[in-house]
């Protein structure tokens, strides 16, 4: 009597809310939730997993101040005037850089402004130190060999005053290249390349 | 004639240089063309990257002579990032927390791709400027196993930037676009061509 009254306790406790002693069995639980986020410059939402102690409300995708449109690219056509293209977004405003260094320099704390002309030419700066790339899984970035084929295709080339290129290619190691064809064979004539080379040249 | 020549270069190096700068933020938004070229595939994905490329920052000048330049890159390739996974895959979910293969088992998540910037840089000239980002990405399957690894660019290369409002910051956005672009079509392409083991669409 007494272990059907235990049984029957503990049937009734894993029907209330939050307690997941039977769910684990099947798929281990993480210590994760799942929430919907509004993108930052779109608003479209998107589903985003996110750690359970962490902080719902705070995106981890910067938002930008003021009203944001789409970028047209036809700005960077040099024989196209600015008025032309409306743009609205952020800019650069020399001026105020101007105003900004010319009060620190008055005030004699120009060192951060000198600090940037003499940063190196070619530093691309992580503004936060970290442990670097997730590795989890034992798979940090390493680059091998590249096996790849170039594609190019040019959109609009008496169109387009200007070049954009957008290219990728497959850093896989040849040995790991070799696991991949024997699960799953690539096709030899398709444009399933391991490189994608989209060129818009100046006209 | 040679006291004149140094306090040109005297300026030009130190005083000017101190004076300019500019501090470029790109709208960190895809343009129509993006959403011409790029159609969504019927396939659940998920993103991952480190708060390292959110925050990145370059101050990469370009030239000797150029002013500093502060390229925020990280702030707009992010939210770049993720309107790319959102329009190229039909159910997209990025990961904040840092993956684990319950978390990608329990969600159903077959691929999670991994984005890391690798270098960025600038190169400016009389006539205009070139920026170029590489990144790397890495993809995984639900057990964290390496799926594929590969490498991408985007360039943009254009004339008169600095000469426009906003030509900076839509000549940096136009460089991040085609990086997106290529990790996106990258991914779709191995997807549909089957290259990948287990590449079913969902």
């Amino acid at each position: 009597m007494k272990l059907f009254t235990l049984l029957l306790i503990f049937q009734w406790m894993s029907l209330l809310p939050g307690y997941d002693v039977l769910a684990s069995e099947v798929i281990p639980q993480t210590d994760t939730k799942v929430v919907i986020r509004k993108h930052p410059r779109t608003g479209e939402p998107y589903v985003c997993i996110i750690p359970s102690t962490g902080e719902v409300s705070r995106n981890p995708l910067p938002a930008l101040q003021g009203t944001v449109s789409r970028p047209d690219y036809r700005l960077l056509d040099p024989n196209v005037k600015a008025r032309e293209v409306p743009y609205q977004g952020p800019y650069s405003n020399r001026k105020r850089v101007y105003i900004l260094a010319a009060s620190l320099a008055t005030v004699g704390t120009v060192g951060g402004a000198v600090g940037l002309a003499a940063a190196p030419a070619a530093t691309g700066t992580a503004a936060s130190g970290g442990a670097g790339v997730f590795a989890a899984g034992g798979t940090a970035v390493v680059t091998g060999a590249a096996a790849a084929v170039h594609a190019q295709t040019k959109i609009n080339p008496e169109d387009e005053n200007y070049s954009h290129t957008a290219q990728a290619e497959s850093v896989r190691l040849p040995s790991e290249n070799v696991n991949v064809q024997k699960n799953a064979p690539l096709k030899e004539d398709s444009t399933s390349d391991s490189v994608i080379k989209v060129d818009s040249m100046e006209g | 004639m040679k006291g004149f020549v140094s306090i040109l270069l005297v300026v030009s190096v130190t005083g000017c240089a101190t004076l300019f700068g500019w501090s470029i933020h790109a709208p960190g938004i895809l343009s129509e063309k993006f959403y011409q070229e790029v159609q969504p595939i019927p396939q659940r994905i998920a993103l991952y990257v480190n708060r390292d490329l959110l925050n990145y920052e370059s101050k990469d000048r370009g030239g000797k002579t150029a002013d500093p330049q502060t390229y925020f890159i990280g702030e707009a390739f992010g939210p770049m990032l993720v309107e790319a996974f959102q329009r190229g895959f039909e159910e997209f979910i990025f990961l904040e927390a840092e993956p684990t293969s319950e978390i990608l088992q329990q969600s159903g998540i077959p691929y999670l791709a991994v984005v890391q910037i690798k270098n960025f840089s600038n190169h400016v000239t009389w006539k205009g400027q070139t920026l170029q980002l590489v990144t790397q990405t890495v993809v995984l399957d639900s057990h964290l196993s390496e799926v594929d690894q590969f490498e991408s660019t985007g360039i943009s290369d254009a004339r008169k930037v600095f000469a426009k409002k906003g030509g900076p910051e839509v000549n940096l956005n136009a460089a991040l676009e085609n990086n997106a672009r290529a990790v996106v079509q990258y991914v779709q392409d191995s997807i549909l061509t089957g290259k990948w083991k287990g590449g079913a669409a969902t």
